[in-house]
């Protein structure tokens, strides 16, 4: 016996409401028991590997863990104070929000240029497309050795510009200033092709006939991108500026390859830190930066999501 | 209710997963393999050692390789999930040995007879409390300064000897192109190297050491030594004495500069040998005729030393009484019918005595030798609990983002954090 599949709820009420006259809320449809076993396979590696890994983390933060002794004890905010009297907490929570945020602006403005240049599907541009793609491919650690060279005093990137301007010798990462941002660009160019491919695809779901009327009524290049082909791409736009800004508040494998945290402390992101007191043996600490570093995707996260989906109902 | 009965079995999955992760091996009579947690940058002699010890025993070790790049964090991240091997290669210093929390997870091997024949090696090395935890195979490492023979002798200049004469070689190369010192901001871990050499001719028998770990003298005393090396090392760095990429550069940089003539010195420590010979394409003579090295300290030529984690070996409280004795077993092996080989292998000078010193070294490693010899002391951060972030201090203070009096406090209360969570007399 085969049983034809129930039709998505959108479509049903789209049957019931004639164009024109105002829609009713689609009724919710009671979601059929035997449906939930579809979900048990995400849920159990959702519980496991998300869920209870971060439970177990929350009272290790609030824990005197380390390795100097085997009493552990519940200090309530103890390491929170310790990590703030040492500088440690408000350093690092002001390097990873100024790395995420240079991160997920470089990343998207480079992805939707470059969705833009390649946005007709021909030979040469899956070509490029694919060439663009390429560093997504590259294991991070890989990326950061590999830029740590190239931006090297005595690198190809000094050696280029000294043709232009004789005697040019920068040490790109020995200053606070340039090595957070030449590391945050570095993030920025290794995840760009992913961005890259949720704006192509965005772009080309706009329908051909919308531009071109814009174009008939006058509407030159910027205009019809600005006022058609930006608003319509707001999912995308969404999807992108939250999971490229997640990302970059995560970051720590191109930072441990390229400065390690230096100079000094000036790429020393939350999880950079972490790893850093797991190194001293401090675990209690440790896990309070990991806690942090959460907190404040959360913080960030869902207020963005929030007001991106507004602009999403807007447009 | 049957979603409420797959939550429960997933809880129960995962924590019948943790309990497996948690729960002790079980007790074996035969042993037949030892796991050895090892560092990645082995030398051939060592894993050498290994093998003869598969081949003497029957006893496989399954290597499992810690990068050293990351050593300390991966030993101590693996150590902390309360994974144990039955063989620990690590640091013999005890600010590292505190953080493992050795009297409660590591056998006493007080009682073997290389302790007995290794002279005063463990009165400042791989032991707390007089009870001895390591096995120390290797050569300590000796720190002090590299330099060009060529870039000195051509400026009529004499290797330095104490801080007093790097500042003179500082101003006597000014303008000439040549960096006087290339520091390594970039491997981060060289920058610890001058402020601890300062302290060396401060820290004879370790009692200024001594004196901080048991709490009688305070790093963030502006008369002592440790905060008058951080503000000698600042005044290096403000005196223009490093490389313009000095916060950037790696070690590998600065060996490579001072060989090829483009930096007079940098200090670093013996270890660094193996890389300097690669520069010198494997030509020990060659690396003699370019290269020298001295000892360095504050007023007089004094090197600091520090047994070196390669060779130094511990064996973990595993609750398997037969895989314990293994260990030791690996361990008499190591350091007795089988340590004359690892000598020779190197080749490296003996600490244990019964060996004979092999006689083919070079000369630089001669001056390696002599710097020992010569009255060289233990570094000042090998016996303080809490120095772990020592790096991150010196590496701020290269880049003129704390200063010395800062860093010495700092570093005051990473010690008694540390010194306290490990429950040490006087803290």
């Amino acid at each position: 016996m085969v049983m034809a599949p129930p039709a998505p709820a959108e479509h049903r009420s789209s049957r019931r409401a004639p164009s024109g006259v105002r829609r009713e809320p689609a009724r919710r449809t009671p979601i059929r028991a035997r449906w939930w076993g579809f979900a048990i396979p995400s849920l159990v590696l959702v519980v496991v590997f998300f869920v209870v890994p971060f439970a177990l983390n929350i009272p290790f933060a609030f824990s005197s863990w380390s390795g100097y002794s085997d009493d552990i004890r519940l200090i309530g905010l103890k390491n929170f104070e310790l990590l703030w009297e040492r500088g440690i907490l408000q350093n690092s929570i002001g390097i990873t929000v100024v790395y995420a945020v240079i991160a997920m602006t470089v990343q998207n403005v480079v992805s939707l240029s470059l969705a833009l240049a390649l946005r007709t599907t021909n030979f040469v541009n899956s070509l490029y497309r694919s060439i663009f793609f390429l560093p997504v491919l590259i294991s991070p650690l890989a990326a950061g050795y590999i830029w740590r060279a190239i931006v090297s005093p005595d690198g190809p990137l000094n050696a280029a510009i000294a043709l232009a301007v004789p005697g040019f010798d920068k040490a790109w990462l020995g200053d606070p200033v340039t090595a957070l941002v030449t590391v945050a660009f570095v993030d920025a160019w290794k995840w760009s092709g992913i961005a890259t491919l949720v704006y192509i695809a965005g772009l080309n779901s706009i329908p051909s006939t919308m531009l071109e009327a814009a174009s008939i009524d006058g509407a030159n290049a910027w205009q019809r991108f600005w006022r058609i082909s930006f608003p319509l791409l707001a999912p995308a736009f969404t999807f992108n500026v939250v999971t490229t800004l997640i990302g970059a508040l995560s970051a720590y494998d191109v930072i441990a390859s390229t400065t390690g945290g230096g100079p000094g402390v000036s790429t020393v992101t939350l999880n950079v830190a972490a790893v850093q007191q797991f190194g001293l043996s401090y675990f209690g600490t440790a896990s309070a930066l990991s806690l942090t570093v959460t907190v404040l995707v959360v913080v960030f996260a869902v207020p963005l999501v929030a007001w991106l989906r507004r602009r999403e109902v807007a447009a | 209710m049957k979603f409420k009965s797959v939550v429960a079995g997933v809880a129960t999955t995962a924590v019948a997963i943790s309990l497996a992760a948690c729960s002790s091996p079980e007790t074996s009579e035969e042993v037949t393999t030892l796991t050895l947690w090892h560092n990645s940058a082995d030398t051939p002699a060592v894993l050498d050692l290994y093998e003869r010890f598969e081949a003497e025993t029957g006893i496989h070790l399954e290597l499992v390789d810690i990068p050293s790049d990351a050593f300390e964090t991966t030993t101590t991240t693996k150590w902390a999930t309360g994974d144990r091997p039955d063989i620990l290669e690590y640091h013999p210093t005890r600010s590292a040995l505190f953080a493992l929390n050795p009297a409660q997870n590591m056998q006493d091997l007080s009682d073997m007879d290389y302790v007995a024949k290794s002279g005063d090696l463990y009165k400042s090395m791989g032991s707390v409390d007089g009870t001895v935890y390591a096995a120390i195979t290797g050569f300590p490492s000796i720190f002090g300064i590299y330099y060009n023979k060529a870039v000195l002798a051509d400026a009529g200049l004499e290797p330095p000897t104490s801080f007093g004469d790097l500042s003179s070689i500082c101003d006597a190369l000014a303008g000439t192109g040549t960096a006087p010192i290339y520091e390594s901001g970039g491997s981060a871990w060289p920058t610890q190297i001058l402020p601890l050499l300062y302290v060396s001719d401060a820290n004879e028998a370790d009692a200024y050491g001594s004196a901080i770990a048991a709490n009688e003298q305070s790093l963030a005393d502006p008369d002592g030594a440790f905060e008058q090396g951080l503000e000698a090392y600042a005044g290096l760095r403000d005196q223009g004495c490093f490389n313009a990429d000095a916060t950037s550069a790696t070690f590998e940089n600065a060996l490579a500069s001072v060989y090829d003539g483009s930096a007079a010195m940098t200090a670093l420590h013996s270890d660094a040998y193996a890389v300097l010979l690669a520069a010198a394409g494997g030509d020990a003579a060659a690396l003699d005729a370019t290269i020298g090295f001295v000892p360095v300290s504050a007023e007089s030529p004094v090197a600091a030393y520090a047994s070196a984690p390669i060779g130094t070996f511990y064996a973990p409280k595993t609750g398997d009484a037969a895989r314990e004795a293994a260990a030791r077993e690996f361990i008499a092996f190591a350091t007795g019918a089988g340590y004359q080989q690892l000598v020779d292998a190197g080749p490296s000078f003996p600490v244990i005595d019964g060996a004979e010193t092999p006689t083919d070294f070079s000369e630089l490693q001669l001056a390696f030798k002599a710097a020992y010899d010569g009255g060289a002391t233990v570094a000042v951060n090998s016996n303080v609990a809490g120095f772990g972030a020592f790096v991150t201090e010196t590496s701020k203070l290269l880049a003129g983002q704390t200063t010395p009096a800062d860093a010495a406090a700092s570093m005051q209360d990473q010690v008694e954090q540390a010194s306290v969570a490990a429950g040490i007399p006087g803290w």
